[in-house]
């Protein structure tokens, strides 16, 4: 059994083997830094900027996107709006127009009535005329027939007429 | 379904840590047997070696002496093994050590098993980076999603260190250090990993390497320090002149003692747990010595279940202990590399980037 | 002599390891009873700061492995 450290045992520091190790440790250090480490590195950080960017991208499209649903739903809740305004001015137009027409006709009603009324007054009174001058001289002709002459024509009028105009009195 | 697979899979790992285990042992055993009157070898295994063990069979490794002969001549000498050097006549083996019949040592170049599984290592990441990075210039990673184990296993350590252990220490400089912590960190995750390997040694259990990462993190802690890091050593703001005065030898020695405690905390937990394995395993030859077969037989169970227990420990705290190291690296690097904010040009600083 | 003071040097090394991990245990359990939903973050940090101690811990043990080797 040989051991190359005996002098100082485990403790021992040794001089050759640390000058093996620095020179393997240095040379192996700058090849990392120098050729193999950069091209991992810029590899690693391109990929994650990669994945921020998009990320960030994504984020602001998704943003766009509510903006414009926003938008969208405004739009929908204005059109419903004035959807319903448009309809309440139509019901209140239709409501309106119907009762003026229900107006109308009860007036043109009532005055078709009232012409009536006063068309059959007039019938009336001008039949109660005729009535009244055919009564005279179905009275007159009776009581011609029954005095026979014995009166004039004229004094036996103004006796009938007299006569009537009292009965209508009555 | 998933779950049956997975317990599956957990027996056979037991299973396989258990043989593992055993056959590790009697290695050991076979090993001290021939070299020293004691049971097991306990310094042999976390001590550096001239050979390697390859698949049961040793490696010698070629010795290289940087040396000085009686006449005052430098001599660079090199033998393909320990015993070469040894006939060749110009060297004798002094208690394990190797030294020159006439003159001294200057210094001893030789490989060894450490710098071997050091190499390893750094092999190890160099074939992650390298497939990594095949992926990434192909556009996988790039522009689709990580693809396959290796791939993905490579990111999260990377996003780890980059996101954990840079980016909160370093600020806003930290792009340019996430190269060496993340070497530092990888390497000595794969040494200590390879040292749960029971024929291998762990590279980071040996001082002399440990020492020379927490020089490399120092270095680059006093390289990237700003003239506010050397103010607060030499000349510390905000305090009476005698205090100032007072306060550089303290300043000066917290900046030694921080790789020091660097190199020694990992060197004392790789190198304990391995010592602690072999102490729990040896307990079985030691019991065979003393008391006999079935003692041994009896300790041998209690032996490996509480080593495969150790086991698990070990692999957290070799993964642990790499991060510990690359995460005060980074604190110190970050320390160092900080302006603080008493700082004129800092508050300048600012104020630019606002306006920009 | 030196293999005493290094055994005695241990146990008192465990001791004051095992006090200041047993403390770190203590906060965190309190912690996460407290707010399970940072258990994660707590547990990182514990296991963290135990590393601290135990690096603490095994200079001493370093210490003692120099007793008790020369």
């Amino acid at each position: 059994m040989l051991y190359l450290l005996a002098s100082g045992g485990l403790l021992s520091f040794n001089t050759g083997f640390a000058i093996w190790i620095a020179i393997s440790l240095v040379v192996f250090l700058l090849i990392m830094m120098k050729f193999a480490m950069p091209p991992i590195m810029q590899a690693l950080e391109g990929r994650e900027t990669k994945i921020r960017e998009s990320l960030e991208a994504a984020e602001v499209a998704l943003a766009k996107a509510e903006a414009i649903s926003k938008d969208n739903e405004k739009a929908l809740r204005e059109a419903e709006s004035k959807a319903h305004q448009i309809r309440k001015e139509a019901m209140d137009d239709a409501e309106r127009i119907r009762n003026e027409r229900v107006a109308k006709a009860k007036d043109e009603a009532e005055q078709i009535i009232e012409q009536a009324k006063a068309d059959i007054e007039q019938e009336k009174q001008s039949a109660l005329v005729t009535l009244r001058k055919e009564v005279a001289n179905l009275a007159i002709q009776s009581a011609t027939m029954i005095l026979d002459a014995e009166l004039d024509v004229e004094k036996n009028q103004k006796l009938v007429d007299n006569y009537i105009n009292d009965l209508t009195k009555n | 379904m998933i779950r049956q697979t997975m317990t599956n899979y957990l027996k056979f790992f037991y299973t396989l840590l258990f043989v593992v285990l055993l056959g590790s042992a009697s290695s050991y055993a076979a090993d001290a047997e021939k070299e020293s009157d004691s049971p097991i070898d306990i310094m042999g295994t976390v001590a550096d070696h001239d050979y390697f063990t390859f698949f049961g069979k040793k490696l010698y490794l070629p010795r290289l002496f940087l040396w000085e002969n009686d006449l005052g001549e430098l001599k660079f000498s090199t033998y393909s093994s320990t015993k070469k050097a040894i006939a060749s006549g110009e060297f004798i083996d002094i208690d394990h050590v190797i030294t020159p019949v006439t003159g001294h040592m200057v210094i001893d170049f030789s490989l060894t098993s450490h710098l071997i599984y050091f190499w390893f290592g750094l092999g190890a990441l160099a074939l992650l980076v390298m497939f990594a990075g095949s992926r990434y210039k192909k556009g996988i990673g790039s522009d689709t999603a990580p693809r396959g184990a290796i791939q993905n296993l490579f990111e999260i350590f990377y996003e780890f260190i980059r996101d954990e252990v840079a980016k909160p220490n370093l600020g806003d400089k930290y792009r340019t250090y996430v190269p060496y912590l993340f070497t530092m960190f990888m390497s000595i995750a794969f040494m200590n990993s390879f040292g749960l390997l029971p024929w291998a040694a762990t590279a980071t259990a040996d001082i002399t390497v440990t020492a020379v990462l927490a020089i490399f993190t120092f270095l680059v802690t006093q390289f990237s320090g700003t003239k506010d890091h050397w103010q607060h050593i030499f000349w510390f703001p905000g305090v009476p002149l005698g205090v100032k005065f007072l306060m550089i030898p303290v300043e000066l020695i917290g900046l030694f003692t921080k790789p020091f405690a660097l190199a020694i905390r990992l060197f004392a937990n790789m190198m304990s747990g391995k010592i602690m394995i072999i102490a729990i395993l040896g307990l079985i030859f030691i019991f065979n010595e003393m008391y006999g077969n079935i003692a041994a037989y009896s300790v041998s169970v209690f032996s490996v279940v509480i080593t495969s227990i150790l086991y698990i420990l070990k692999l957290l705290v070799a993964i642990l202990q790499a991060y510990i190291f690359t995460l005060l690296s980074a604190v110190f690097i970050g320390m160092a590399a900080e302006e603080h904010e008493h700082d004129h040009k800092h508050d300048e600083h600012i104020h630019a980037d606002l306006s920009v | 002599m030196g293999l005493l003071a290094a055994g005695i040097g241990a146990g008192i090394v465990a001791v004051g390891a095992g006090i200041g991990i047993g403390l770190i245990g203590k906060g965190a359990v309190e912690s996460i009873a407290r707010q399970p939903e940072a258990s994660a973050d707590i547990r990182g940090a514990m296991i963290l700061t135990a590393a601290f101690i135990e690096g603490v811990a095994l200079f001493g043990a370093i210490i003692c492995i120099i007793l008790a080797l020369g």
